[in-house]
């Protein structure tokens, strides 16, 4: 075999055109003493010069039109349409996750607007005062979280532990107590502002 | 921007090309076509040893990068893509091959030519099949035996002056691999070359 793979490796090396000048130097003064090693220098120097001077092959004649006849029929213009939706796969999925959300939000906003005066309070039972379209946390109840009323105004007799959120309604002088905030949402932008607040409760 | 050399120029023009090409322009991409029909049908006959299978892959190259051209991202220059796609049909079309049947297996008193080589097709011209029978260059025959990566990465060493990044930006591997494997390559071409004296 061979006195020592470190001689092999420099030998390659040098075939790969990587071998400092050091190297091949130190590399020459071995294989001045070293039968093994000028061997087998020899032998792979067989090979990279063959593989060097190998053939270099041509295409066939008429290749390129070959090529042509196998391009499916598609016309002058690839799909100027959806160019920029491959051309950009995520930027396509952002906005269509956008457009879906905003559409989700605003069919909320919508969806309150069927004038029925309605209120989520963490199954508190609250009265409801239809003439004023008032929501009325009693003196004695306690509402154990969030308070969220729609199409109608909020009076707190009683107490609230967390916030108050009004949605198209007012908020009303109260003798009572929220421990957390009110707040009153009446437009569309103030809508979406809650809704993305929403997703990260 | 200053040219420095002749290959400046070619990428310069290659740019364009491209460029037209993602517009639809036949013309634009008939002149890449010929540009690199030579180097691509010579990776591939040098990987799969048959003009016939050779052809087939190297047009099957062009046509994906054709129809695949809106994914090409210049970053890389466009050689080192044109030769991944030919590289990985051949390294496809050679395991599907391999499934088949073993022809690699030489056939006695043949010389190193195999089986494959021997079977006539009945649409190849007379003188493409002396083509097969007659090796020009005794290494080609050996190169086939070699094991499928090392036959790759030699392949593609001797393609043309590819740098080491290039080529490990073909095979998708580390640069210490692809060195690895040309080494052994290498080796075994050698070793090949001992023992099968002609």
């Amino acid at each position: 075999m061979n006195c020592g793979g470190q001689w092999n490796a420099i030998m390659h090396k040098v075939f790969d055109h990587e071998a400092t000048q050091d190297e091949e130097q130190k590399l020459i003064e071995h294989l001045e003493t070293c039968e093994q090693c000028e061997e087998h220098f020899a032998e792979l120097q067989q090979v990279h010069q063959s593989m060097e001077t190998g053939m270099t092959y041509e295409a066939p004649v008429n290749f390129t039109a070959n090529v042509l006849g196998r391009l499916p029929d598609r016309g002058q213009q690839p799909n100027r349409k959806t160019h920029w939706f491959r051309r950009y796969p995520m930027l396509t999925a952002a906005s269509i996750f956008i457009i879906l959300m905003a559409s989700t939000v605003v069919s909320g906003w919508n969806m309150q607007s069927d004038n029925q005066v309605s209120y989520e309070a963490n199954g508190a039972a609250l009265i409801i005062d239809e003439e004023t379209d008032t929501v009325i946390v009693p003196k004695d109840i306690t509402v154990p979280g969030d308070l969220v009323v729609r199409n109608g105004n909020v009076k707190v007799d009683g107490t609230v532990q967390g916030d108050v959120t009004i949605i198209r309604g007012e908020y009303m002088a109260s003798a009572g107590n929220v421990v957390g905030e009110s707040e009153e949402i009446k437009k569309l932008t103030e809508w979406v502002w809650y809704s993305i607040k929403n997703l990260f409760k | 921007m200053i040219i420095t050399s002749l290959e400046d120029c070619m990428l310069i023009f290659e740019k364009k090309l491209i460029k037209l090409i993602k517009k639809g322009d036949h013309a634009a991409f008939e002149r890449l076509v010929d540009m690199y029909k030579d180097k691509v049908y010579h990776l591939a006959y040098r990987m799969l040893k048959d003009s016939h299978e050779a052809e087939d892959i190297a047009q099957e190259a062009f046509v994906r990068v054709y129809l695949n051209i809106e994914k090409y991202d210049d970053k890389y220059k466009f050689s080192t893509w044109l030769y991944r796609i030919a590289t990985n049909l051949a390294i496809d079309r050679i395991r599907k091959k391999k499934a088949d049947y073993s022809l690699d297996e030489e056939v006695t008193g043949t010389d190193g030519l195999t089986l494959y080589a021997q079977i006539p097709s009945d649409d190849v011209q007379p003188d493409r099949q002396v083509e097969f029978l007659e090796t020009k260059n005794v290494i080609e025959d050996h190169i086939l035996k070699l094991p499928l990566k090392y036959r790759t990465a030699i392949t593609l060493r001797y393609l043309e002056e590819l740098s080491m990044k290039e080529i490990s930006e073909i095979m998708d591997l580390p640069i210490a691999t692809v060195k690895t494997r040309i080494h052994r390559g290498r080796e075994a071409l050698r070793k090949s070359l001992g023992t099968n004296a002609v």
